[in-house]
């Protein structure tokens, strides 16, 4: 059996005065959540967005879009390549190199 | 500079790279790149679309460079011919025999041209590797021919 310690029956003794306002609680946690809403917004945001799984939808997205980007840019370069090419070898385009000096 | 900004700015630059990388991986892989100015930007269009390896390439090359002069001496030749055309259509109030005669002039030498853009082809064609010949010269036969005898284009509609 374990010897009765004797801080035991002096912390039972001890009286905890009750807060005097009875919403003292409320209060402090009102409090508490005014001064985060004080926090600016970036940082507010950036707490909101640094979660594992966020920052890696963000940068699927970001992958995503620079591929779309550079695909349409990619595809347009190349469709601007092939009529170069078509126009200096059709003699009759109008955009072939000579035939502006006709 | 607090340090949500320097956060803002550490996240603001991750997906600039991300982007920018995955950018130029995509336009790599989709467009033919710049042009050299030993190259056009035709050619290397030729280069990308039919897979030619860089033996191939230059012996295109040379092949075009060499079409090219053939052909400016023809639209010099036709800009002659169409300059008397115009002056001579100007000055009759009449379809004259002259100006029929240049006329066939003219349209005997654009034959000429298509001729020779389809001997061009040809030739293109023969120094590919069969298969991508076969593509180059039904592709592109579909679009400049009729181009030649309208005097327009469309888009390239491959024809299976």
């Amino acid at each position: 059996m374990k010897p009765t310690d004797p801080l035991d029956d002096l912390l039972s003794q001890w009286p905890v005065p009750q807060a005097d306002d009875p919403s003292f609680h409320r209060e402090v946690w009102h409090r508490i959540a005014a001064g985060q809403d004080e926090s600016p917004w970036a940082e507010r945001l950036l707490n909101w967005w640094f979660r594992p799984r966020r920052i890696a939808l963000s940068a699927a997205a970001c992958v995503l879009l620079g591929f779309i980007v550079g695909g349409v840019a990619g595809a347009k370069n190349r469709t601007q390549a092939r009529d170069v090419y078509l126009s200096s070898i059709n003699p009759l385009d109008s955009h072939h190199p000579h035939y502006a000096t006709r | 500079m607090n340090a949500a900004s320097k956060r803002v700015g550490i996240l603001v630059l991750a997906a600039a790279a991300l982007m920018g990388l995955a950018s130029w991986v995509s336009y790599r892989a989709v467009g033919v790149g710049r042009a050299a100015p030993s190259a056009g930007l035709g050619l290397l269009w030729l280069k990308a679309e039919y897979g030619l390896d860089e033996d191939t390439f230059r012996k295109v090359s040379e092949l075009h460079a060499a079409y090219f002069r053939e052909c400016e001496q023809r639209c010099h030749q036709l800009e002659t011919l169409d300059n008397q055309l115009l002056k001579d259509a100007v000055m009759a109030r009449e379809l004259l025999p002259k100006v029929e005669e240049e006329l066939a002039k003219e349209d005997a030498l654009c034959h000429d041209c298509r001729q020779a853009m389809l001997k061009h082809l040809y030739a293109v064609a023969q120094l590919m590797p069969e298969a991508a010949g076969q593509r180059f010269l039904a592709e592109m036969t579909a679009m400049l021919l009729p181009a030649a005898v309208h005097g327009e284009r469309g888009s390239l509609q491959p024809r299976n």
